[in-house]
């Protein structure tokens, strides 16, 4: 297993190395002139010269990416030309409010979407069984942003249940502490004896949640439906029954046992396409994560922004996957002994 | 003498409803074992002493198979009119099985150790610790070296043979040893492997004093483990009797053909030819109510094709199902 | 080369009956009801956008400023119109000319090039190998919708740089899927034979390898299909898709945001046909991988 983990590990690095490669191809080669979009069409020639200048633009391709390789190093992504801040601190700000989102989503997702594969395999050719397929049939074919967009329309617009979007409601002032803010609304429960904070933080986590979780659940349910079949034809479960097991104990702890190794994987894939799906649902519910930070600066061509904002969501992505890979050799015996 | 008999199967009826039809896996069976004794269930491929073996369990997937009608009787009680409850009490406890594939058949994301405890936790209420004490106990009595470290192996760190012999210990955890099934035990082994299995199940069987019902196709197992013999063709019992009787003077033209192609017998080397039946098993969607046997059958004759026989006894409980049987001389 | 597609598909044996495996297994989809369901609603679809002049009660990109946001069933637009006053039923029939232009598009980039260098890298190894190993792997450390922005950004924001990132950003994947069965393939007791028998390679790769990966490489073909147009509409959400007036399904959605609370048909329409669309793809998909998958098989 060991051999497994260093080499793993060892493909991080150079991975990282091409992903942040290719964002820097990605812009230097892109058509448009970044200084222009910065200064406006009509600013005169000098000021371009003096601001490409000033940004190194007017160095030769490999000179820039050596000092872009420094830059990124030492975790300077540069000023964001809309609003001038320094790049990390912009998204430092915006992440809890993403992740929160997102371990929301993929909470929900992995304990219905295991539930709902387990009854459906168990329960075969039922109504659950079928209901749920067909059910994540739909969820698979939906465009995530579509589906938000008919969750706000019946939830928020017609039935006024749930807000339509943002984090928290604006008439309630608390201190973030965290900027986690279910975290925050227990502490301020805890501290103040108020629990208006927390609820509102979770009615408002409710709708982008189940937006953001539901292909993730139809895929999970499916993956782990057809791995619960092929577990339950194998002839180890026949011995667990055979031993006088009781149904239960066959299903839930022989069977699942095994089925979860494949879904695993699929989880931290979900996962990972979560964080970057991010930036479809938190523009929809104006949830003020990275995705939505990153679709404003894609449309105001805010270049340093742009840059990275894809460089720290691939990063996580890239770490995720790190992380599920080892999980998967930890759990899987298999590999665990060799 | 039928209350010697630890388990009594009466008329058994299983099918399997296919899309492509109905395959009738067993008809009409009878067939009993007795307290202490090894009972053989012969036949090829596909001849349904797999789904006989299952069904004794009522481990037989509910679609798309069935068990039509029957009973089945253990000490008394029928079997097949148990709720699954009391089914789950008789499985790993009064009778156990094990299985032909032992790379399949053990868990792989659990310790050995742990599936023998499991057995224990089941069936006497122990807990973890203890129930992992006994497990130690049981791999040294199937004489598995080192069992205190073995305990903690998973299935794929261990050989084809060391996987059976943990079967064979989860089989004898049980508390009330009556009946073991073992579905082609061996055959899944390399032959010096096979040896040292069957020894340790005749072993272990008279030590514990328990009951074998033992299915294969290899008539060199029979030889070699039971006191009796019943062998089935598609389906069908054609012949039962105790194992001398059955391998010196054999009734029936397919039990005679089991015996002309086994390599080791040296009553049949005397051509030096292994001979092969002729033909295939025929497909059970497709099977009529004439004796199953008869496509094959070199002596077959009209009434074959129409009638399955009724039985005949020779006497000494040597039954054969054959119109001919004891008319013409088989070979 | 003795290679003749009509032999492969069409074979038939001693007795003139057909003999071919595709045979058998079109037999074997047809038995399945949802596959077929699957494939009547992509062949409606595609009637639709064929024929989207005929059908279309409008033209979808005439305005009429006095019409805009009408309600369904007024004034004779069955689905309304957008706050253009643009026919919203026609501009979704023109709407799916563009989505089966965008599905074949991006997929046959995707599975032509991705399998070309997938059966190179699998059958000849090497440094191309060593090499398109590497750039996939790269490719997918990236998520995916990431990756088709930054191949939009580098290209331009169209729809038809749209089709052209989806199709690469997911060519790592079918070039992955070709590789592994290739180098199953290749080390198979046939091969191995065929080779000692002096079989030339290029008859091998296309006569004997070839053929046996195709199953899966057609299955995420399919349902690829239905994953492009969902992609398309994602970029297109975003900007880097189709632009405006464009009836793209995707632009029409993310056009109408602002108006969810007062015309709720001008969202919610397009975005039933892209899920009609992808279901009947991703059913005959799961179809398709239910008859070529023998592990599935009960």
């Amino acid at each position: 297993m060991y051999r497994f983990i260093f080499k793993r590990l060892g493909l991080l690095i150079p991975t990282l190395f091409g992903v942040i490669t290719l964002v820097f191809f990605m812009l230097a080669l892109s058509p448009g002139d970044p200084v222009r979009v910065m200064l406006g069409e009509r600013a005169n020639k000098e000021a371009v010269e003096n601001l490409k200048a000033e940004m190194g633009l007017d160095k030769p391709m490999s000179e820039q990416y050596v000092l872009y390789l420094k830059r990124i190093v030492q975790l300077d992504f540069g000023k964001s030309i809309k609003t001038g801040q320094k790049v990390t601190d912009e998204i430092a700000a915006r992440f809890p409010a993403t992740i929160e989102l997102t371990l929301f989503a993929m909470f929900l997702s992995i304990v219905l979407g295991v539930f709902i594969g387990v009854i459906s395999a168990t329960k075969r050719y039922s109504f659950v069984d079928y209901a749920s397929m067909v059910g994540a049939l739909f969820g698979v074919s939906t465009p995530v942003f579509w589906l938000g967009l008919v969750l706000i329309i019946i939830f928020s617009v017609n039935l006024n249940l749930l807000p339509t979007g943002g984090r928290m409601d604006i008439r309630y002032y608390f201190t973030p502490i965290t900027n986690f803010y279910v975290i925050d609304g227990f502490i301020h429960l805890f501290t103040k004896g108020d629990p208006k904070v927390l609820g509102s933080a979770l009615v408002h986590l409710i709708l982008p949640a189940v937006t953001l979780g539901t292909i993730p659940l139809a895929i999970i349910a499916r993956i782990t439906r057809s791995s619960m079949l092929e577990v339950l034809k194998q002839d180890y479960i026949k011995t667990a029954r055979a031993t006088g097991m009781s149904e239960r104990k066959v299903i839930f702890k022989y069977a699942l046992r095994n089925a979860l190794l494949p879904v695993v994987t699929v989880i931290g894939l979900q996962f990972g396409m979560l964080l970057s799906g991010a930036i479809l649902t938190e523009t929809i519910f104006a949830w003020p994560g990275i995705g939505k930070w990153l679709y404003h600066a894609i449309e105001a061509r805010d270049f340093p922004a742009v840059q990275g904002g894809i460089i720290v969501i691939s990063t996580c992505f890239v770490v995720i996957n790190l992380f599920v890979d080892l999980l998967y050799s930890v759990i899987n015996p298999k590999i665990r002994t060799e | 003498m039928e209350n010697n008999r630890l388990l009594d199967i009466k008329g058994l009826n299983v099918s399997f409803y296919t899309q492509k039809g109905v395959v009738r896996a067993v008809r009409e069976l009878d067939l009993w074992v007795n307290k202490g004794e090894t009972l053989a269930l012969v036949g090829e491929s596909g001849c349904g002493k797999s789904v006989t073996a299952a069904s004794i369990l009522r481990l037989i997937p509910e679609p798309p198979g069935k068990i039509d009608s029957g009973e089945i009787i253990l000490e008394g009680r029928d079997l097949l009119k148990l709720t699954d409850k009391e089914m789950q009490g008789i499985r790993g406890d009064r009778i156990s099985m094990i299985f032909q594939e032992p790379m399949s058949s053990l868990n792989p994301v659990f310790r050995i150790g742990d599936q023998i405890a499991e057995v224990f936790i089941t069936h006497y209420g122990y807990k973890k610790k203890e129930a992992l004490r006994k497990a130690v106990e049981m791999l040294d009595l199937v004489k598995i070296p080192a069992p205190e470290k073995r305990v903690k192996s998973y299935p794929h760190q261990l050989s084809g043979g060391m996987r059976q012999r943990v079967m064979i210990a989860m089989a004898l955890s049980s508390p009330n040893p009556g009946l073991m099934i073992a579905d082609e035990p061996t055959t899944a082994l390399d032959v010096t492997i096979q040896a040292q299995i069957l020894d340790l199940m005749k072993e272990l069987q008279q030590k514990i004093r328990m009951s074998l019902l033992l299915i294969t196709h290899d008539m060199g197992v029979v030889a070699e483990m039971a006191s009796r013999v019943a062998v089935m063709y598609a389906g069908r019992k054609v012949e039962a009797g105790d194992v001398y009787t059955i391998f010196e003077k054999p009734l029936h033209p397919y039990t005679v053909g089991l015996l002309n192609s086994m390599p080791s017998n040296e009553k049949y080397k005397h051509s030096g030819r292994l001979e092969a039946i002729d033909g295939n098993v025929p497909s059970l969607l497709e099977i009529g109510d004439g004796c199953p046997f008869n496509s094959r059958c070199k002596y077959a004759q009209e009434i074959c094709k129409k009638e399955f026989p009724s039985v005949k006894d020779f006497g000494n409980e040597h039954t054969v199902w054959c119109h001919f049987a004891g008319e013409i001389e088989f070979k | 080369m003795n290679f003749s597609l009509k032999k492969i598909l069409f074979k038939r044996d001693g007795t003139g009956a057909i003999d071919s495996i595709w045979y058998e297994n079109w037999i074997s989809l047809r038995k399945n009801r949802s596959a077929m369901f699957g494939l009547y609603m992509i062949v409606l679809f595609i009637l639709i956008a064929v024929f989207a002049p005929l059908i279309s009660p409008f033209d979808p990109l005439a305005q009429d400023i006095g019409f805009r946001k009408l309600a369904p069933f007024t004034g004779g637009h069955i689905l309304g119109t957008d706050d253009f006053g643009r026919d919203l039923l026609s501009r979704i029939i023109y709407g799916a000319r563009i989505s089966i232009v965008i599905g074949f598009f991006s997929v046959a980039i995707s599975l032509i090039f991705g399998s070309i260098i997938g059966l190179l890298s699998g059958f000849y190894g090497g440094w191309f190998d060593r090499f398109a190993m590497g750039v996939t792997d790269i490719m997918l450390a990236f998520p995916y919708i990431l990756l088709t922005i930054v191949i939009v950004a580098l290209l331009g924001p169209t729809l038809l740089n749209a089709m052209i990132a989806i199709g690469i950003a997911r060519l790592p994947q079918y070039a992955r899927v070709m590789r592994a069965s290739v180098l199953a393939e290749k080390s198979s007791e046939y091969v191995e034979a065929e080779r000692s028998l002096g079989v030339s390679n290029s008859e091998l790769i296309f006569m004997s390898i070839l053929p046996n990966c195709l199953a899966p490489i057609i299955v995420q073909a399919t349902l690829g299909i239905g994953g492009a147009i969902i992609e398309s509409a994602a970029l297109s959400f975003l900007g880097l898709g189709a632009q405006p007036p464009t009836p793209e399904w995707g632009l029409m959605i993310a056009s109408s945001r602002e108006f969810i609370s007062n015309a709720w048909w001008i969202v919610t329409f397009p975005g039933i046909a892209i899920l009609l669309a992808v279901l009947g793809f991703n059913l005959l998909g799961d179809g398709i991988r239910d008859v070529l998958d023998p592990r599935l098989k009960d």
